[in-house]
């Protein structure tokens, strides 16, 4: 269920912040204007830390859940990442303290793993925890290494519009599997990031560098291993593809391409391996919500548009759910002999085959609406 | 005389019974996870109650004095609200995150008894966070059973769940929780 002040918080609050501190750090306005490297870490930190705040219970002190560490992950990031602005140290240090950051943000979040309870035993040995914090760490300092690179390089909008996209679709899988709490937090970053864009696609000199690739690298891959660990219908692969989005999206930027012809090959080719993630989990989404087996419908009541949208998704094109499943809901409000009636008369006829870019645009509705 | 010697018989046999039940108590008693409850109740869009429940409690108790304790834990994969997909759902990082924190406990810090009542204080810790309660319980028993000795505690509280930080789909899923705990345990 995603109410209006979730949407305050996961959307609004987030993003002004980081607006704000990204206008007053480049000062587009002035002559010539600033880097302001040192927004970047603070509007991505402190947005995702505030956001937080305004989301959930007050966090608890000393943390004691991943989501708790996650927020105090957010300011202390901002604050590691201004320093790393400030003092202006080399891409190889800003990697050791990325390393660093990482193996520190994921031992924390994924510390409840090696602890046993009274019914059952640890889920990780010391050992098997050690190795994937290490090789989760070791990734993604490569990541950051490789978008610091680009933001270095290419000061426009590439990085912050890869980031935004991957941040947003690892907020809709998540919400696609029932994790309102992590969809949740996966959505502030992208709000977080998204003003950053905006502000790049106008004025060429904003940049994520020095502070701010390092501040997104550890709290998105922080969340990436917490959306691993802890729900349990997430897909690996699937978020693996999500981890390496914004990195395979980097290639069209090193071929000839400029401008926003390059932009636009960047931001398509990651959607198309974030497409891959989302688009199977938003129809297994679908399916689940409208099997009418126990009338468990906990996670979204749609709008009428959305119920528009899945009835004719379903009784028309969806391929693994015929006719005859058709949601008691809908018979409930009188809609489904009028759209089952619509469908039929539609596919007899032959006349209506919507595209694909329907059912995804359904699919979303169905997430974004109450 | 004879009467006298009757009742004087009664008294003490009546005190003896009594000491026995007190001595009785002060042993340390299994809780039988098959003759045990930990219900809850939870209200949904403000009209009805949601029950669950725990199918699985595990724990000990023993009343003798100062030394009384009461302790007792759940694993959270054991909720049923007899809905699977509800059931899920609740386990998940939206509600009780059981991966994170696999149960919850209780345990007592001070037992008092008066007129035959417990008000039974204690660190609940549900969701990662421990939180001091004061249970008010009935004592069952002592009793006999398949040639074991048995008693059994019984009593209910109400928590808020956002107080554990358990704060998702409020207000539509209420925020008070009404535990009912019945424990039956097994001299050891």
């Amino acid at each position: 269920m995603i109410t209006p002040h979730d949407i305050i918080y996961c959307v609004l609050v987030p993003a002004g912040i980081s607006l704000l501190l990204i206008l007053v750090a480049s000062r587009p306005w002035g002559a010539g204007g600033a880097r302001g490297y040192w927004a970047g870490p603070i509007a991505i930190g402190v947005s995702f830390s505030i956001g937080l705040l305004g989301l959930q219970t007050r966090p608890q002190l000393p943390p004691t859940s991943a989501e708790d560490w996650l927020f105090h992950v957010g300011w202390m990031i901002a604050i590691v990442g201004l320093l790393t602005a400030v003092m202006r140290l080399p891409i190889t240090i800003r990697a050791i303290v990325t390393a660093l950051a990482s193996a520190t943000v994921l031992y924390l979040v994924l510390k409840p793993l090696t602890v046993g309870s009274t019914f059952a035993p640890a889920t990780w040995t010391s050992n098997q925890a050690a190795a994937y914090i290490g090789l989760s760490a070791l990734a993604m300092t490569v990541a950051f290494v490789l978008l610091e690179i680009a933001s270095e390089r290419w000061k426009d909008a590439v990085v912050p519009l890869l980031m935004t996209e991957t941040a947003a679709a690892l907020g809709l899988y998540m919400i696609f599997n029932g994790s309102q709490t992590y969809g949740q937090r996966a959505g502030i970053i992208a709000a977080a990031v998204g003003p950053v864009m905006v502000v790049a696609l106008i004025w060429k000199k904003t940049s994520l560098a020095r502070g701010g690739v390092m501040a997104i690298v550890a709290l998105l891959g922080g969340l990436l291993a917490t959306c691993y660990a802890y729900p349990d219908k997430v897909v690996l692969y699937r978020l693996l593809l999500i981890a390496a989005a914004p990195i395979i999206g980097l290639i069209p930027a090193v071929t000839p391409l400029r401008g926003w012809k390059r932009l636009v090959a960047c931001a398509l080719l990651a959607a198309i391996l974030l497409g891959f993630a989302v688009v199977p989990a938003a129809i297994q989404f679908a399916h689940e919500f409208n099997a009418p087996k126990d009338g468990y419908s906990y996670r979204y009541r749609l709008s009428s548009v959305g119920q528009t949208f899945v009835s004719v998704m379903n009784g028309c094109t969806h391929p693994f759910i015929p006719l005859e499943r058709f949601d008691w809901r809908y018979e409930s409000t009188n809609t489904l002999p009028r759209d089952r009636q619509e469908c039929l008369s539609y596919q007899n006829s032959g006349r209506f085959k919507p595209l694909s870019a329907c059912r995804s645009i359904s699919i979303v509705s169905i997430a974004t609406t109450r | 005389m004879k009467k006298q010697s009757r009742l004087v018989a009664f008294v003490l046999a009546a005190a003896l019974s009594g000491a026995s039940a007190v001595s009785a108590w002060a042993e340390t008693f299994t809780i039988d996870p098959v003759h045990s409850s930990v219900v809850f109740k939870i209200k949904h869009a403000n009209v009805s109650y949601t029950f669950g429940r725990f199918n699985i409690v595990a724990g000990s108790f023993t009343l003798d004095g100062d030394k009384s304790s009461i302790q007792a834990a759940a694993p959270i994969a054991s909720v049923d609200t007899n809905n699977a997909k509800r059931d899920e759902h609740i386990k998940g990082p939206d509600f009780f995150n059981a991966k994170q924190f696999p149960e919850v406990s209780f345990k007592s810090t001070k037992v008092e008894e008066k007129d035959g009542k417990l008000s039974v204080t204690g660190d609940l810790t549900l969701h990662g966070v421990t939180k001091s309660i004061t249970i008010a319980m009935e004592k069952l028993g002592p009793s006999s059973f398949m040639n074991k000795s048995v008693a059994g505690l019984s009593g209910e509280f109400t928590i808020k769940r956002s107080e554990f930080g358990m704060d998702k789909m409020l207000p539509m899923i209420g925020d008070e929780v009404t535990l009912m705990v019945s424990f039956e345990g097994a001299k050891q």
